[in-house]
């Protein structure tokens, strides 16, 4: 009995605080990566397995310094950042932001548009109205109800299991690749899994989580269940990619197929898979094109707030809020404008906003390691020596794939 | 006057006008005045030193110090302007999110020969001041005949106090504002300009915003009416006193009229509109539908419970009025002559029966007249046959003769 009621206060505890760590690692499953989880696994296919391990612990990482930042000062990265640089850096990094940000929500509309498509529903009419629904819903509602909506939103993602499943891949290999390589490594290999690495592990993910935490209001006594969330939502996320990956692997890859967008998987999976485990991966492309457009804006205009200190928060109102919900609209018409001009190829776009996506991180590491480690911010909550250690590998190890890839790809491997 | 982002990282030259070290920071007294007591110079590559104001001899971008200074250090009440101000968060009383501190400005008292924190500037010129482009952005201002200039908070603004604990706070701010008698706020915001008017009704408690407005001069109130969405309109209306709300409606466009008139409840909008149609009569723009009726036959103790249930504020009239069964104005009785009365007696044995009444037509001089032959607050105004349509009170007939003196 005492078993079960100590459960139960666990569990209410656990509800009180997920949502952030959740919400982030999901939306980092958003439209571009659905997009360039697709292609690397038709490219690369066992082989992509093994940026598994590696990626799940940098999310991890990162996610969970981001939190613990935001609950202890109780301030977002970007706040942090105005605060100790000073006003020029602030403005560099908000135009890389912004720029960056901006590739990302690319991907996300035109994915959300893909989808559409699929099952041909008119999008000069539906996207337009989707996008406008989004914004309604994001200036009108509290906190709380965005939450719940997203959350509740996560639980399409099981559509990829099922289509995983249908795709009838060879479970024990592909459990076994995540550790062992498949084949040898092309030098490709690295710029494709920066890509990888770029898409789930982002710049805006750690500015997201940073202010979405804040907004939250946890206590610091909750930190320790929080810490659990971010960890739980990180891996959470990389086994849903791995998921997509393996529908990819056990149709395309096996059959030489090649694509260039996920639209496109979701088409070609339905000859080896059948019709629905394409139809279920239509629809995961939805809603991961849906989640990012609206958490990814939301991000730019959290930082803007931040950075020049504007009223920006989900829960004030739009008249006391102008500018961040100004903010969101801008760049979500502008997105829309962009994916309904036919000319523009996403596909380029996806690959370069990863890209220098993956360039970025390394700066934001740089912050979020000094910000981790001031004792006089963080006090007994700074950061532990292997989280030192773990940080500055990564940072280390993301810039320099990034440099060999980018390399690589400019002279043509 | 010099902003920090122009001093700083400037070389510190020494008698000899050589340079030895560079401006780094200024520490300043967090009280009312913030005199600046010390300047921070880094001297080499790993080494600050503090030292006193006093050894300025010139100051400005080509600072001239006494180098053999005192090197000091701070104390407790000292704060420093890169760590303390600049780029803070600037908040409100209630801790709403403003802006943050983009520059700061510095002045010189000639006179006594001291330094002083002017205030932050808070707008995007300081931004692009940072980063060099001010005087580059200003010809695009032009171009675009953007008037610009620097956006700065005085230090009055200021909390000092706040300051020490850590934060920026404004001092002035939407609470203080509804704790100041509406009249008084409404003077204030005619000696600003129409936007920040706008801002601050925005901000303010719709009730309270009412009575502000209702006390702002016609072309405030009819610019700040047409600034409104309707919907806006319609609640301030509400909460406005009937006449002021017509003389309001009045000035506005057929079509914003109609609009607000539309989202009133229909009790409203026909005491509205039947105002409306007054207007055009010499004293129609005057009458308030707002007074207290009460049959002959009723008690004086009924009547003070119906005064009691209906004052508000806002309420300023001293009759009640007493009609008969047909509704017809048969009487009038002064609060002071009811509050003599024990509840129990009629109210037709006390009424005062031959009643000071004003129609439509009556010209404002003759009304003001006899208000004051007959000492009278306010004058029923009747139609017809002794139908009570409204009352004309002393205070608007006053005001309306102020403005044409």
């Amino acid at each position: 009995m005492k078993f079960f009621s100590l459960l139960k206060l666990r569990l209410l505890l656990l509800l009180a605080v997920v949502g952030p760590g959740l919400i982030t690692a999901f939306a980092d499953n958003d439209a571009g990566g659905v997009a360039t989880y697709s292609v690397a696994a038709a490219k690369f296919g066992y082989n992509i397995h093994l940026t598994f391990i590696p990626i799940t612990i940098v999310l991890m990482i990162t996610q969970e310094i981001g939190g613990r930042i935001a609950v202890v000062t109780g301030k977002g990265l970007a706040d942090l950042i105005r605060e100790r640089y000073g006003i020029r850096l602030t403005l560099l990094i908000f135009a890389l932001l912004c720029f960056v940000n901006f590739g990302v929500i690319l991907q996300d509309i035109g994915g959300l548009k893909a989808g559409l498509q699929l099952f041909h529903i008119n999008i000069i009419l539906f996207l337009p109205l989707i996008l406008l629904f989004l914004f309604y819903f994001i200036t009108k509602t509290s906190y709380a109800k965005i939450e719940k909506f997203f959350l509740f939103l996560t639980f399409f993602y099981a559509a990829y299991l099922i289509s995983a499943i249908l795709a009838k891949p060879n479970w024990l290999l592909h459990v076994k690749s995540v550790v062992v390589p498949y084949e040898p490594i092309h030098f490709d290999y690295l710029y494709t899994s920066i890509a990888v690495l770029g898409t789930t592990v982002t710049a805006w993910g750690q500015f997201f989580i940073n202010s979405y935490v804040k907004d939250k209001k946890l206590s610091i006594d909750k930190l320790k269940i929080n810490q659990f969330e971010m960890y739980f939502g990180a891996f959470l996320t990389n086994a849903v990619s791995m998921l997509m990956m393996i529908a990819v692997i056990a149709t395309l890859w096996e059959h030489h197929v090649e694509i260039k967008d996920a639209a496109t998987a979701a088409l070609a999976i339905q000859p080896f898979a059948g019709d629905f485990a394409g139809i279920l991966f239509g629809v995961g492309l939805i809603i991961a094109g849906f989640i990012g457009a609206a958490i990814v804006p939301l991000a730019t205009a959290y930082a803007f707030s931040e950075f020049f200190g504007y009223e920006g928060s989900l829960d004030v109102k739009f008249s006391k809020s102008k500018l961040f919900y100004s903010l969101f609209l801008i760049q979500i018409s502008l997105g829309l404008a962009f994916t309904l001009l036919p000319q523009i190829s996403l596909f380029q776009i996806t690959i370069l906003a990863d890209f220098l996506n993956g360039l970025f991180l390394p700066l934001i590491f740089f912050f979020l390691y000094k910000i981790a480690n001031d004792e006089s911010l963080m006090g007994q909550y700074k950061n532990k020596r292997w989280q030192n250690y773990l940080l500055v590998g990564c940072a280390v190890v993301i810039s320099a794939a990034a440099l060999v890839g980018g390399i690589g790809e400019i002279i043509g491997f | 006057m010099f902003y920090f982002s122009e001093l700083k990282n400037k070389p510190v030259l020494n008698e000899k006008n050589k340079s030895f070290a560079k401006v780094k920071d200024y520490i300043f007294l967090a009280n009312e005045t913030a005199l600046l007591t010390k300047l921070v110079v880094q001297t080499s590559k790993k080494k600050q030193s503090i030292i006193p104001i006093e050894s300025i001899i010139t100051f400005g971008k080509h600072l001239k110090v006494d180098s053999t200074a005192q090197v000091t250090s701070l104390d407790d009440n000292e704060l420093s302007i890169a760590t303390n101000l600049l780029d803070k968060q600037i908040i409100d009383v209630k801790g709403g999110k403003v802006v943050r501190v983009n520059d700061v400005a510095i002045a010189h008292k000639e006179d006594t020969n001291t330094y002083y924190v002017a205030g932050v500037d808070i707008g995007f010129r300081a931004v692009l001041r940072w980063i060099g482009l001010e005087h580059v952005a200003l010809p695009f201002y032009r171009a675009f005949n953007i008037h610009t200039h620097p956006h700065n908070l005085s230090w009055a603004d200021i909390e000092p106090l706040e300051l020490i604990r850590g934060t920026v706070q404004l001092k002035k701010d939407v609470e203080d504002l509804e704790r100041m008698r509406p009249e008084d706020l409404a003077d204030y915001l005619e000696k600003t300009n129409i936007r920040n008017v706008n801002e601050i009704i925005d901000n303010l408690d719709e009730e309270f915003a009412a009575n502000v407005i209702a006390d702002l001069n016609v072309n405030y109130q009819t610019t700040l009416f047409r600034r409104f969405a309707s919907e806006k309109g319609a609640k301030l209306v509400t909460y406005l006193d009937p006449d002021e709300a017509v003389d309001i409606l009045l000035t506005l466009t057929k079509e914003k009229r109609s609009e607000i008139m539309a989202l009133l409840d229909e009790k409203k909008k026909k005491e509205l509109h039947n105002l409306i149609s007054y207007s055009k009569t010499p004293i129609g723009e005057l009458i308030n539908p707002e007074y207290i009726t009460i049959l002959s036959d009723d008690t004086v103790g009924s009547a003070k419970d119906k005064i009691a249930s209906f004052i508000r504020e806002s309420y300023f009239s001293y009759y009640i009025y007493i009609l008969n069964n047909e509704e017809e104005l048969i009487g009038a009785i002064s609060l002071a002559k009811l509050l003599k009365e024990s509840d129990e007696v009629p109210i037709y044995k006390i009424m005062e029966q031959d009643v000071v009444v004003i129609h439509l037509t009556t010209p404002k001089e003759i009304a003001t007249k006899k208000m004051l032959r007959y000492k009278r607050y306010a004058l029923p105004v009747i139609e017809g046959h002794k139908k009570l349509i409204g009352i004309v009170r002393f205070d608007d007939l006053v005001e309306d003769i102020l403005k044409k003196i």
